[in-house]
C-alpha cells in the first residue's frame, strides 16, 4: 500500500537520513529540484514550485524549500515519489533511493535537533 | 499488476526472471510503488482507473548490449515493451506505455554525452541525456554551442526529436543526422552514413545511400534508439527579436505574408503571428486573461465581428489587432542590418504599423542577469515552463491539442472559427473562454502550430468531457485539412486515423512493415497508431 500523504505529513523527522550526504544532496537538489523550487529574486519573479507554494501558504511558511525548517524526510519522499498537484513523480532511474536520502539530508539540515 | 494482453502469468514471470538475470535486480522494477512511477502523471484519464494506461514492469538497461538482451527476452516470451528516453514527455504521455501491461524500457540511465564536436557542431548522445544535462555539460566546459532545447528542459534531444518535438531552434528531428537503434530482432542498425563500416561521415551527412530509414523511428515502433547524432548550433554573437503591430484588423494578412517571406528567404530564424486584441481574453498555456467584455461580444457575433468594429475597439483599448514577430541572430552587425531591413520592409508595406526591436542579448550570456522566463528562447533550457501550470490554479497537469495549419491569415481565422464552434457546440464555455482566439507560432518553417493545453483535474467527469471534446476537435479539424503533428498516447490512434488518404494506405503500409520487422509484435505496440498484427483490431 502506498503511503498516504496525510500520514506522511504527520510524521516527524526521522533519523533515516543520518547516513546520507547533505553536500551531495545539495548538488542533487540543484539538479532536480531547484529548477522549480528556487528562491524568487530579480531574475526569478516566478518559479513554478515556489509560486505554487507561495499561493498555498500565503506567507505562513516560506515558499522556497531551502528556507523551510519544518520538512520531514517522509513528506519529502512522498512528494518526490507520488507527486503533488502538477509536480510530477521522479523515477528511481532519475533519483535513486540513496540519492533521495541525500536530498532529504540537505533539505532537513535546518531542522532543530530532536 | 496489469499483465500484458496475450501473455500468461508464467511467461511473464519467466521474462521478469530473465530480465533480472541479464540486468541485475536493481534494474528491474515490479513493485506497485515502483510501477506507479511509470504512470503518465498528467494522464487524460485521471480518475478513470479502468482506462488509464499502466505498465506491468520496467527495466533500466545501461548499455546497448543490455537493450539487446531485453529485446531478445521479450521476443522469447512475446512480452510487449515500451521504450522511453528521459520519460519526461509530459503533456504527451510521460513515461507511460501506449499499451497497458507493456514493460517499460527506461533508458534514463543511458545518459552519456559520448562526443561533442565543436568543429562540426554536433553531439553524439545516449537517449537518457536531458536538455538541461547537455546544456550544463557544454557550459561547464566553456563549449560555445547551443542545444535546441524544448520548453521542458528535463526532456532530451533524443526523446524530443523522436516525437517530432520542437526546440527554440525549431524542428528537432531536422537536426538528427543519424540513429543507432536496436531492432525488434535484437540486431543493431545505424542509419544514414553510419551504415558505412568506417562511419567517418555519420555525423555530417544524413542520407548515406539508399533509403534513409531514420524517419522510421520517430512516432513509431521499429526500434529502440540507443544513440543519436544531434546537430548543435554555434553560439551567436547576438540574438534579438522584433515585433510589428498595428491597430488595423485588415493588416493581419499582409503582415503574416511579409513575416513568412522573411523566413522563407532565410533572413529571420523564427516567426509567429497573433491578433492581440482578439486574443486578449485567452488564458491558455499560462496566459492571463484581460477580461475585456467587448472582445467576447465581438467574437460571439456571426462572422466574429466586422473589421471596423475591431479597429474601433483597438483604438479604444490601445491593444493592437494585428501583430507578427521574428527572431534574428548572428554577428551583431548582421543582426543590426537585418533589423534595419525588416524595419524598412514593414514601413514600406504598412507605414502606420509600429516596429519594435526587442532586447539585444549578447553571448556568452550572463545568466545572472537574464530573467528565467527568457532562458529557453536563448538556448538555455530550464524548467520555468511549468510556471504555466502554476498560473492556472489547482490542476494535475495538462495535455496538448496541437494542430498544424497554414501560415496564412485566412487559415488562422478559419481555424479559430472552427475550433470555437466545436467548443460552443459542446457547451464548454470555460474551454471556449480559455481558448479565446489563438495565433500561431512557427517552429516549423512553413506552417504554424498552436498548443491548447487541456488541464487535468481530480474530477473525472470533467476529464471525461475533455476527452470527448478532444475527439471532436481532432475530427472536425481533419475535415478542414488540419491535423495534429503530435499527440499524447491516449489519442495516437485517433490522430493517426485522420491520416487516412486512399483508404488508409499509409497506416496499412506501416502495419505491413511492422509485421515484417517485428513479427512477435513486442516493440511499443500502438505507438504512433501502429499496431502489430497480434494487437490489431482488423
Amino acid at each position: 500500500m502506498r503511503a498516504s500523504l496525510l500520514v506522511a505529513l504527520a510524521i516527524t523527522a526521522s533519523t533515516s537520513a543520518v547516513a546520507a550526504d547533505a553536500s551531495r544532496g545539495e548538488r542533487l537538489y540543484e539538479q532536480w529540484c531547484q529548477g522549480c523550487h528556487d528562491r524568487l529574486g530579480p531574475t526569478r519573479e516566478t518559479m513554478p514550485g515556489t509560486t505554487a507554494l507561495a499561493n498555498r501558504y500565503q506567507g505562513v511558511r516560506p515558499a522556497a524549500l531551502v528556507d523551510r525548517d519544518d520538512l520531514t524526510p517522509e513528506a519529502i519522499k512522498v512528494f518526490v515519489r507520488q507527486g503533488i498537484s502538477f509536480m510530477p513523480t521522479f523515477r528511481k532511474t532519475e533519483l535513486s533511493d540513496a540519492e533521495l536520502d541525500d536530498v532529504v539530508a540537505f533539505l532537513v539540515r535546518k531542522q532543530p535537533a530532536k | 499488476m496489469t499483465l500484458p494482453s496475450g501473455v500468461n502469468e508464467s511467461a511473464f514471470k519467466a521474462a521478469i526472471r530473465e530480465f533480472t538475470s541479464a540486468l541485475g535486480a536493481e534494474q528491474v522494477f515490479t513493485s506497485e510503488d515502483d510501477l506507479a512511477l511509470y504512470r503518465d502523471v498528467y494522464t487524460p484519464f485521471r480518475g478513470m482507473p479502468d482506462k488509464e494506461i499502466v505498465a506491468s514492469a520496467a527495466v533500466a538497461p545501461v548499455s546497448v548490449e543490455q537493450v539487446q538482451a531485453v529485446v531478445r527476452i521479450a521476443n522469447k516470451h512475446r512480452v510487449p515493451l515500451f521504450a522511453t528516453s528521459t520519460g519526461r514527455n509530459l503533456g504527451y504521455g510521460g513515461a507511460a506505455p501506449t499499451l497497458s501491461g507493456s514493460v517499460v524500457v527506461d533508458l534514463k540511465r543511458m545518459n552519456r554525452v559520448i562526443e561533442i564536436n565543436v568543429t562540426d557542431c554536433y553531439a553524439v548522445l545516449e537517449p537518457g541525456v536531458s536538455f538541461i544535462e547537455l546544456s550544463h555539460y557544454l557550459r561547464e566546459r566553456n563549449i560555445p554551442l547551443l542545444v535546441s532545447a524544448a520548453e521542458n528542459g528535463a526532456g532530451g534531444p533524443v526523446g524530443n526529436s523522436l516525437d517530432h518535438g520542437v526546440g527554440f531552434l525549431g524542428d528537432n528531428f531536422a537536426r538528427v543526422c543519424g540513429i543507432e537503434a536496436v531492432l525488434p530482432n535484437g540486431e543493431v542498425i545505424r542509419t544514414g552514413s553510419g551504415a558505412v563500416s568506417n562511419a567517418k561521415l555519420w555525423p555530417v551527412y544524413k542520407y548515406g545511400f539508399g533509403p534513409d530509414v531514420s524517419g522510421l523511428f520517430p512516432q513509431a515502433n521499429f526500434g529502440i534508439v540507443t544513440k543519436m547524432i544531434f546537430w548543435l548550433e554555434p553560439e551567436p554573437e547576438r540574438m534579438q527579436g522584433f515585433s510589428v503591430s498595428s491597430s488595423k484588423h485588415d493588416d493581419f494578412g499582409p503582415m503574416v505574408d511579409a513575416i513568412q517571406m522573411l523566413r522563407h528567404k532565410g533572413i529571420i530564424r523564427s516567426s509567429g503571428a497573433r491578433n492581440p486584441l482578439r486574443g486578449a481574453n485567452n488564458s491558455t498555456v499560462g496566459m492571463r486573461s484581460r477580461n475585456i467584455p467587448e472582445v467576447e461580444q465581438l467574437l460571439s457575433r456571426p462572422g466574429d465581428g466586422a473589421a471596423s468594429d475591431w479597429d474601433a475597439l483597438s483604438i479604444a483599448t490601445g491593444i493592437p489587432n494585428s501583430a507578427v514577430n521574428g527572431t534574428v541572430w548572428g554577428p551583431a552587425k548582421i543582426v543590426e542590418a537585418t533589423l534595419d531591413h525588416a524595419r524598412e520592409h514593414f514601413a514600406k508595406l504598412l507605414p502606420h504599423a509600429t516596429f519594435s526591436a526587442g532586447t539585444a542579448r549578447d553571448f556568452p550570456l550572463d545568466l545572472t542577469t537574464v530573467p528565467v522566463d527568457q532562458w529557453v528562447g536563448l538556448g538555455m533550457p530550464n524548467l520555468w515552463g511549468f510556471q504555466r501550470l502554476a498560473n492556472q490554479g489547482v490542476n494535475r497537469g495538462h495535455y496538448y491539442f496541437s494542430p498544424l495549419f497554414r501560415a496564412h491569415a485566412d487559415d488562422i481565422f478559419a481555424m479559430n472559427r472552427t475550433v470555437r464552434k466545436v467548443m460552443a457546440d459542446a457547451n464548454e464555455p470555460e474551454i471556449l473562454k480559455r481558448w479565446g482566439w489563438q495565433g500561431g507560432g512557427g517552429p516549423f518553417p512553413k506552417t504554424y502550430v498552436l498548443y491548447y493545453d487541456f488541464l487535468v483535474y481530480d474530477d473525472a467527469s470533467i476529464n471525461a468531457r475533455h476527452l470527448k471534446l478532444f475527439d471532436r476537435l481532432v475530427k472536425t479539424c481533419a475535415d478542414h485539412g488540419w491535423a495534429e503533428y503530435r499527440a499524447p498516447a491516449a489519442f495516437q490512434d485517433l490522430v493517426a486515423s485522420v491520416y487516412a488518404n486512399n483508404n488508409s494506405a499509409l497506416r496499412k503500409f506501416c502495419e505491413t512493415m511492422k509485421d515484417a520487422v517485428d513479427p512477435n509484435g513486442i516493440l511499443s505496440p500502438g505507438r504512433g497508431g501502429i499496431w502489430p498484427r497480434r494487437y490489431r483490431k482488423e
